[in-house]
């Protein structure tokens, strides 16, 4: 951790190849000088990228779970139980995210995954999960359902391609 | 007459009632105390908590952080009544004109920011070096590691202290002794205390305030021997002494006496520095400038006073500023008392 001038405050890398693309077409003016100093950190998380990738899926995956759940023929018939089950549903969801991980550690540790290389794999993971509810969206008869599936399908190719674009620009500008 | 020992009280161990329950057959399969103990670890102030939190903080995505941090938020507000309403109390103070509703949205965001700093704390202790920290005052930072003398640094409950302090004492090059308040639960003090060895570096050094561990008389020879000492100046946990100063025209509030006479005792110059959060995974220090005592003789009742209204004024100014991060879950204010007739 080494200090930096306070007065060009460090632009935070984007994590997201959307954030990323945000990030080149809007230009940041540079905040004005509020500190004396700086200690940046090594591994950088721009706010707004954060916040708003967890709403976009918080909300998502919670509508996508409602769908599911409404639309569903095996369920029982009453709307209060069903939308229940599908706030249950979801919860478990993203908390499976996190204990499914800390569950399967100690055997994953035993073929040498870091928790960096962990962390990875349930995001990849996690995000797998969710494309594959958009596909089963996406063959819904009702429209709400089919854009709300189609909408996770274009944000995820999207995701994709920036990150590939985005990674081909780094390899291609660095220098041999 | 024999006394009927069916009339003898229930607590009282000859009752026949408890003899009864004492009998081996009876006996649960595993004891109660054991069983009372393993509860209380996932109560709120058990160790559960936060051995999840460390563990969790390293495999959550970093896109579900702020939701299960949310979630989790809310769910400790609605669980924590004591806290809760303590919480609210201190907020009615600072914000007299808030509606119910408001009051309790900044409630809640007094406790998102607490639950931010612990888990940027779980994310520290696992080698993720994610924290920005902003300097506000080098000027004052730099008197401080200048001081030929110890000093006193004056902090509030609020940001992530535990993290400022190996900085600070890794900057100014002069050991740190921090002090603080143990954990109520046994476990968590001893997974605390654990976990805070293993964080902190060789600069800072860490003093528990338990009864009987004389630690007034400890930190008033390390102070004479030029080092510096840090303590929370606002809230009164435990058996601490305190001391009632204007908050308000309508209320006081209880402030620790302990630092002052500290600072009195050895001369130290008394240095109020805050941290605070201003972003996700960013925090500010702001060091203000410190207080002399006066030279010479001095009547020791009036220049405690004086330092104690100095030191309430400025964290008053600095609680109204940052009301969202002052993690005080107790009471802290009480009505003015009437001036006698």
């Amino acid at each position: 951790m080494t200090p930096a001038p306070a007065q060009i405050p460090p632009r935070k890398p984007a994590r997201t190849g959307l954030g990323w693309l945000i990030q080149a077409i809007a230009k940041s003016p540079p905040s004005p000088p509020t500190t004396d100093l700086l200690f940046p950190a090594s591994e950088r998380h721009p706010t707004t990228e954060t916040l708003s990738a967890s709403c976009l899926i918080a909300t998502w995956s919670l509508a996508a779970s409602l769908i599911v759940c409404l639309h569903s023929e095996t369920l029982p018939a009453s709307l209060p139980l069903r939308c229940l089950i599908a706030i249950t549903a979801w919860l478990a969801l993203i908390h499976s995210a996190v204990i499914l991980p800390l569950l399967t550690y100690p055997l994953l540790r035993l073929i040498h995954l870091t928790p960096q290389k962990l962390a990875t794999l349930t995001e990849l993971t996690f995000l797998s999960i969710l494309t594959l509810i958009a596909c089963h969206l996406t063959t819904d008869s009702s429209l709400f359902a089919r854009s709300l599936g189609l909408l996770w399908l274009t944000l995820i190719m999207a995701e994709i391609m920036l990150r590939l674009a985005r990674s081909g620009i780094a390899l291609a500008s660095h220098p041999h | 007459m024999v006394a009927n020992p069916a009339r003898r009280p229930l607590r009282s161990p000859h009752h026949p009632f408890r003899q009864l329950i004492h009998r081996p057959a009876l006996v649960p399969p595993f004891p109660a105390p054991t069983c009372r103990k393993f509860l209380s670890r996932l109560s709120i102030y058990g160790d559960f908590w936060p051995r999840l939190l460390s563990l969790a903080a390293r495999v959550t995505p970093w896109f579900l952080e702020p939701l299960l941090l949310a979630l989790y938020s809310t769910l400790f507000y609605v669980a924590c009544g004591p806290a809760r309403r303590a919480l609210l109390h201190n907020l009615q103070v600072l914000f007299p004109n808030d509606s119910l509703l408001i009051r309790h949205a900044r409630a809640l965001r007094v406790i998102w920011n607490f639950a931010c700093t612990l888990t940027d704390a779980a994310h520290i202790r696992a080698n993720h070096d994610i924290i920005d920290w902003e300097i506000d005052g080098l000027d004052h930072l730099n008197t401080l590691s200048n001081l030929p003398s110890g000093a006193v640094i004056l902090t509030a409950h609020m940001g992530n202290y535990d993290l400022a302090a190996p900085l600070f004492a890794a900057r100014l090059q002069r050991k740190l002794h921090l002090v603080r308040a143990p954990e109520r639960h046994q476990e968590s003090q001893a997974y605390a205390s654990t976990q805070r060895d293993h964080m902190n570096a060789d600069w800072c050094v860490i003093h528990y305030n338990e009864p009987g561990n004389m630690l007034a008389v400890k930190l008033t020879s390390l102070l004479k021997e030029d080092q510096i000492v840090a303590i929370q100046g606002d809230r009164i946990l435990f058996d601490v002494a305190a001391t009632t100063l204007p908050f308000s025209p309508q209320h006081d509030w209880h402030l620790p006496s302990g630092p002052f006479v500290l600072g009195l005792v050895s001369r130290a110059p008394l240095v109020p520095l805050f941290i605070t959060r201003s972003g996700w995974r960013r925090y500010r220090v702001t060091a203000h400038p410190p207080y002399h005592w006066p030279e010479g003789r001095l009547d020791k009742a009036t220049a405690l006073r004086d330092a104690e209204l100095w030191w309430s004024h400025l964290l008053s100014q600095t609680v109204r500023q940052h009301w969202h991060q002052w993690f005080v879950f107790e009471p802290a204010f009480t009505p003015t008392a009437a001036p006698p007739p």
